[in-house]
């Protein structure tokens, strides 16, 4: 199974990333247990910085597309063909556009909403 | 008088082997790489204009007809000349490490030559596969316990010889040797596994089984090492020390044969080096 990484994409270089081992696990190209390369071999490999491999791996497990097990290396999830169908971005889309439309409806402004959810985003008392 | 005329023999397939044999072949696979996969149909190949690697190649054939020469008149003086065979040992060491300067000077070359494609480079897609690489995967277990198993009897037998007090035996220098000798072997394995790629354009297949060389290439080096130490020892104990020269000359024929794999070319995939080739 191949990953191809297009380093001029607008698409983030840790988002190919696990789109791409996300496709692989719903393609049935990797199977629940299969071993995947260390963070480094892959950073070399595609000759990224270990620190973007790193990021893809820590949202993969976050999602439960795959597992750490300690010093075994990393793992594709028991459940990650479930869990890889899942699209966050596209949840978040659609969680963000119901609540700006509801919040359109009340008469609140773009720009109030956007001050708003910067102050969110930011902690900030409101 | 008659180790001499053998050790004269051996060093002859030594001079031969290294310096004539080895090169001619050598020579051959880069005029086979000229001619079929030229800079016009090659590009990728050749980060430098053509007449570079032409003149690197004369070089390499020149340097080599020189050592050659000179080893085939060390052999005729060893013939005519009657000795001791005390130097022959150091002679024959010397005059390996002459033999691979050429070889030496192509792998560090090879570096400058890789960092110039990597330069050239300019395709914004990069490929990896999604698996792990590991030792197991390059080399028999079998093997890796031989070379394991190797290095530990070598630590016994060293301690067994240690008691017999000997004036010329190093005693556990030849351990500590032994040791950083296999832990640089380490090293480098480890690299060739998990290291950076070289080269940039070099086909997956390709780089796995030129992993899997080096790795087999290093552990039966070890082997072949480790061996070599044990036998020369026992020939000095056994005090049998004329004929250590013989060993060691056969001794790095047999390294230079076993070394000399790792420039096969048999099945390097050379479309990748094309223009339009995909990344790889």
């Amino acid at each position: 199974m191949e990953i191809i990484i297009d380093i001029e994409d607008t698409v983030p270089l840790f988002t190919q990333l696990m789109d791409q081992i996300k496709k692989a696990v719903l393609n049935d190209q990797v199977r629940p247990g299969d071993a995947l390369p260390s963070i480094r071999q892959l950073a070399s490999d595609l000759e990224l910085n270990n620190k973007t491999v790193a990021k893809a791996y820590r949202l993969l497990e976050r999602d439960s597309v795959i597992q750490t097990k300690g010093y075994r290396g990393t793992f594709i999830h028991p459940d990650a063909r479930a869990n890889s169908a899942n699209d966050l971005n596209a949840w978040i889309l659609a969680r963000l556009d119901k609540t700006i439309g509801a919040l359109r409806d009340s008469g609140v402004t773009d720009s109030e909403i956007r001050i708003a959810f910067g102050n969110v985003m930011n902690n900030r008392n409101y | 008088m008659s180790d001499n005329i053998l050790f004269n023999i051996a060093f002859l397939g030594q001079v031969l082997l290294l310096s004539r044999y080895f090169p001619w072949k050598m020579l051959g696979r880069m005029k086979h790489v000229f001619a079929t996969y030229p800079p016009s149909d090659y590009p990728r190949l050749y980060p430098r204009p053509f007449e570079y690697y032409q003149h690197a190649q004369h070089n390499y054939r020149v340097i080599n007809r020189w050592i050659h020469i000179a080893g085939l008149i060390l052999v005729a003086i060893l013939f005519i000349t009657p000795r001791s065979g005390e130097w022959d040992g150091a002679i024959a060491t010397w005059f390996f490490m002459v033999q691979f300067i050429p070889l030496l000077r192509l792998d560090i070359s090879s570096f400058k030559y890789f960092r110039l494609m990597r330069e050239a480079n300019s395709r914004s897609t990069r490929k990896a596969e999604l698996h792990r690489r590991r030792l197991p995967d390059f080399i028999s277990p079998f093997f890796l316990g031989l070379a394991v198993l190797t290095y530990i009897a070598f630590v016994f037998f060293i301690i067994y010889v240690k008691q017999f007090d000997f004036p010329w035996f190093g005693g556990y220098v030849n351990i500590a040797a032994m040791t950083v000798m296999n832990l640089v072997f380490a090293g480098m394995i480890a690299w060739s596994i998990y290291g950076k790629k070289l080269n940039p354009h070099q086909a997956h297949a390709d780089r796995l089984r030129q992993i899997g060389l080096s790795v087999k290439i290093l552990v039966f080096v070890s082997i072949a090492a480790t061996v070599f130490i044990m036998l020369h020892v026992t020939l000095a104990a056994m005090e049998l020390r004329e004929y250590q020269p013989v060993v060691q000359t056969l001794y790095y024929q047999l390294l230079a044969v076993v070394c000399y794999q790792a420039y096969r070319i048999d099945h390097t995939n050379f479309d990748v080096y094309k223009e339009d080739a995909v990344a790889t």
